[in-house]
């Protein structure tokens, strides 16, 4: 049995129970002064009528307290729960609490995560779960117990040690998770959502749960201002310079609110520190470009940052750029393909391209550029998800479809694409589409046409692909009949354009060399995402190369004095892999050898989580919008008995005694 | 008399008093003859009672008669008239300066009607004195009948302020040398003093035969306690302080004056001694039927 306050932010009027004790001190201490005639007769009267008049006196300041002390009691209205069992039913609640870095945003004298835990903590204390567990939403959710269990202090310890991440919100995972435990139990089940709702997470997100489980929405934070400015993105182009090559370091800050901000930009890289102000529009974007070059390979981190505002986990961002000495061109081909052979003479002339030819297609992370001769269909799924340029020069026999599935497109004719070719003197001439887009950075060089044709030279074979494509397909070179003999979509690169010294006079051009460069340089450049990042919420993981031993590593981070972080080695197929026992946050990381910097990474605060923007959780489907101090109440006034009419009563009645206590005259002793 | 107006006998007064008998009933010893009866032998001839002879009385006022048929002697004793004296004991105390619920304060209440009865007996051609006491005889004003005498008790009255701590007792016992003749002892106090000591006090005046008035004067205030939350009461008097709740304390202080005056009042019927209370809301003049 225990009590329950359904209004307990009024908890302080119980201070003024203090009032009659201090009147009781107070006024006695400096009362009117009255000149009287003669107060020997008060004396002897006091004198007779002291034994019952002390006890009288304070009878009366306890009534009065009690009486006061009951009313102000009313007020909170206080409940009387019986034990923690519905008669039948068990109540089993989980609580899903959002943790994503949203909830690091203030709200009042603390932050939406705190909040949230407080009153998680608060309807565990209430008494009417019989079993519970905690899911935390956040990157990687997980819960407290792996299913709900009846230590409800064990949870409520751990709010309280909790702490937000500067993390994104897996929602549906968590949801996920939190209905899975609540399906293996019985009884009375309930979901309670305590959420900032965040208009960027919900605001396309349907609660979608099992029947028989009730789901309740508690939103904390909300009413305080969402202002706030943030680095969205850092990243370069190209993701990973060659040594000399010209870099554009590019930040953008975005500026969630009304007004539009003035801020300044710095970027600090390599030990250099540049600054730039910026203006930001209202819910507007800006980004900002520095340009520069590395001369020496290597890994290298740079920060961005702004000035610090309220919301002061996106204030600054983090970028570890590998800064190659050579670029790696694979060929897939036989041996002593002809076609291969030819890039293979472009890489020599090519101090930041290597190239190697091999007859199996190499794991993605050995490779920048991979050119497939003789593609027959291949996947290059595996690539694709690694952003790796891939050139695929079909074989006989490919059909349209495959062409097609190789550019994502809807399937198309399932027959081969025919293959032409042309007799010992003639050939096809082939030149910048008319469709190309002469703004192309890989056409730029020759749109003037000072520079002469980039597909100089006769083909004497081809495949006769399609004349039409899709508008997202992008046509560099086509065949003087209009057959594209160069189609791009993002990373990947439809060939026809012959390699080989017999059907083709190309590769002996002045043009080939540069327009090759071009190509292979700026399709490249499309890819930003291959930054060594590291998801906020997991765990940091290196395969040391070889010759570095994993005893002898160390992992520090870099702002936070640089402070050791505990690892763990696990074996895998491409070695030992070493992973940090905690999970990254906001920041760069070394890897360390004694005091060398043998590793670096980054982890970034998620940048969908800036926009502190809430959503009405009634726009949420499914689940009732209750507010805590609702839920509080209906947790209590369902298990438990209101009282608050009896302490009403109870004060009624100690003022009705009070009143007759101080109406009764003691007779004064006659021994006296 | 060079003033003609006092503070304490005002022209309605005197109207008033013009329609009163003082001592009619009262039994004085004096020299004037004939207005007031007096138990000493004299030229009257009104017959009072007999009395058996003891020794030393005079053997001429033996009623031969008598002692003819009754073979005893017997004194017949005759009234004689003669002028009266009037003593005025003012109690001027700290206490008698209160007033709450009251008009003025006892003092004035007593002094006005000191300055009245004075007036009365003065313009009967009878004597009056007046002692003025606190814890001790502040004025005496010996016995006079005189205007210059009415004058000077009036100025008295008027330049009397309340003084120290009572002592009826006291000044009783002081006085009592200084009354030559008896008369008739009118006090006028609040008797905030032990009855037993002031009736002590007064029997070497009853036993001198003198005719005592105890005029006992309140506020209302006194009689109930004033209507007041917590209160720090501080005595006149004394200056001792004491807070209280006057209504926690009322019925008691009630019970507490009921005893008192009790206790006055069978004292006073013991030894036929006149008592009477008065507020000082009420008339003095009412006082005036008790002495007559």
């Amino acid at each position: 049995m225990q009590f329950f306050l359904a209004q307990s932010s009024w908890l302080w009027l119980l201070v003024l129970a203090v009032i009659p004790i201090l009147v009781h001190l107070f006024a006695r201490s400096n009362p009117p002064q009255y000149h009287f005639s003669n107060t020997a007769f008060l004396h002897r009267i006091l004198k007779k009528t002291a034994r019952v008049r002390k006890p009288q006196d304070w009878l009366l300041l306890l009534l009065r307290t009690l009486a006061i002390l009951a009313l102000l009691a009313a007020f909170l209205q206080p409940l009387l729960i019986k034990g923690n069992h519905l008669a039948g039913s068990q109540r089993t609640t989980i609580f899903l609490i959002d943790r994503s870095a949203s909830m690091s945003a203030k709200s009042g004298g603390s932050d939406r995560f705190s909040l949230a835990c407080q009153k998680a903590s608060e309807l565990l204390k209430s008494g009417r779960i019989d079993q519970s567990n905690i899911v935390w939403l956040d990157a990687f959710p997980d819960s407290i117990f792996p299913q709900p269990g009846p230590n409800l202090d064990y949870l409520r310890d751990r709010l309280a040690r909790e702490n937000v991440r500067q993390e994104s919100g897996a929602l549906s995972s968590a949801l996920g998770m939190a209905t899975t435990q609540l399906e293996l139990v019985k009884g009375k089940r309930e979901l309670v959502i305590i959420s900032d709702f965040q208009h960027s997470a919900w605001q396309d997100f349907k609660l979608e749960t099992p029947p028989g489980i009730e789901i309740t929405k508690v939103a904390i934070g909300g009413e305080e201002t969402s202002e706030n400015l943030a680095i969205t993105s850092l990243f370069t182009q190209p993701a990973e310079p060659v040594v000399g090559q010209k870099l554009l370091i590019v930040s953008r800050i975005k500026n969630f609110s009304d007004t539009p901000r003035r801020t300044t930009l710095y970027l600090e890289s390599g030990g250099n520190r540049q600054s730039r102000e910026v203006n930001i529009p209202a819910w507007g974007e800006t980004e900002v470009n520095f340009q520069t070059h590395f001369t020496r390979p290597g890994l290298t981190s740079m920060t961005a940052g702004i000035a610090e505002d309220t919301f002061s986990g996106d204030d600054t961002r983090h970028l570890v750029l590998n800064i190659r000495d050579v670029l790696r061109l694979v060929s897939v081909a036989p041996a002593d393909d002809p076609a291969a052979k030819t890039l293979t003479r472009l890489a020599a002339s090519l101090s930041w391209l290597e190239h190697r030819i091999t007859q199996t297609p190499p794991p993605p992370h050995a490779v920048d550029f991979l050119f497939f001769h003789h593609w027959k269909g291949q996947d290059f799924t595996i690539y694709h998800e690694h952003q790796i340029p891939v050139f695929a020069h079909p074989a006989l026999g490919l059909t349209h479809e495959q062409v097609a599935t190789f550019f994502g497109l809807s399937p198309q004719s399932t027959k081969p694409i025919a293959f032409d070719t042309k007799p010992q003197d003639t050939g096809w001439k082939a030149s910048i589409s008319a469709k190309a887009n002469l703004d192309s950075p890989v056409l730029a060089l020759f749109k003037s046409g000072e520079f002469g044709n980039p597909a100089e030279g006769v083909f004497k074979n081809r495949f006769q692909l399609s004349s039409s494509w899709d508008e997202s397909i992008e046509r560099l070179i086509d065949y003087q009949d209009g057959i594209p003999a160069l189609l791009r979509k993002q990373e990947r690169v439809l060939w026809n354009l012959s390699l080989a010294p017999e059907f083709s006079t190309w590769p002996g051009q002045s043009t080939f060399l540069p327009f090759m460069a071009e190509l292979l340089l700026d399709t490249r450049t499309r890819d930003h995402q291959r930054a060594i990042e590291t998801l906020p919420g997991s765990r940091l993981s290196w395969t040391p190369t070889d010759g570095v031993s994993p005893e002898s590593l160390s992992l520090h981070h870099a702002q936070a004095h640089g402070s050791i972080l505990k690892t763990e080695t696990k074996m895998t197929t491409t070695g030992i892999q070493l992973l940090s026992e905690e999970d990254a946050e906001p920041g760069i990381y070394h890897w360390k050898v004694s005091e060398g910097i043998v590793h670096q990474q980054a982890s970034n605060f998620p940048s969908e989580e800036s926009d502190l923007r809430t959503i009405d959780p009634d726009l949420i489907a499914g689940g009732e919008v209750v507010d805590s101090s609702r839920l509080l109440r209906r947790a209590a006034l369902g298990d438990g008995i209101p009282f608050w009419h009896w302490l009403i009563t109870a004060a009624l009645l100690f003022l009705l005694i009070e009143a007759l206590v101080s109406l009764w005259k003691p007779k004064p002793s006659p021994s006296a | 008399m060079s003033k003609t107006s006092y503070k304490y006998i005002r022209p309605e007064d005197i109207r008033r008093l013009s329609h009163y008998e003082f001592g009619v009933k009262a039994l004085v010893e004096g020299y004037l003859s004939g207005r007031h009866r007096s138990k000493e032998r004299g030229a009257s001839i009104e017959f009072s009672e007999y009395r058996q002879y003891t020794p030393g009385d005079d053997p001429a006022l033996v009623d031969w008669r008598v002692f003819a048929r009754t073979d005893r002697h017997y004194l017949k004793t005759f009234e004689q008239e003669t002028n009266m004296e009037c003593h005025i004991f003012l109690d001027s105390s700290a206490s008698m300066g209160f007033q709450d619920e009251g008009p003025i304060t006892k003092l004035e209440y007593a002094s006005f009607f000191a300055a009245c009865l004075s007036w009365l007996v003065v313009s009967k051609n009878d004597r009056v004195s007046l002692q003025i006491f606190d814890d001790k005889i502040r004025h005496f004003f010996s016995p006079g009948s005189t205007r210059r005498h009415l004058h000077q008790l009036l100025t008295a009255l008027e330049n009397n302020e309340p003084g120290n701590e009572t002592s009826l007792a006291e000044s009783l016992k002081r006085a009592h040398p200084l009354i030559k003749r008896k008369g008739t002892l009118v006090i006028l106090s609040d008797f905030f003093d032990e009855p037993e000591e002031i009736f002590k006090a007064l029997n070497p005046y009853l036993h001198r035969g003198f005719r005592v008035h105890l005029l006992h004067l309140f506020d209302p205030a006194e009689m109930k306690l004033p209507d007041r939350g917590l209160t720090r009461f501080v005595d006149l008097e004394t200056g001792d302080q004491l807070t209280i709740h006057p209504e926690s304390l009322r019925e008691a202080w009630k019970n507490e004056m009921r005893q008192h005056l009790q206790s006055l009042r069978r004292l006073a019927a013991s030894r036929q001694v006149d008592y009477t209370t008065t507020l000082t809301t009420e008339s003095w003049f009412k006082l005036f039927d008790r002495l007559a």
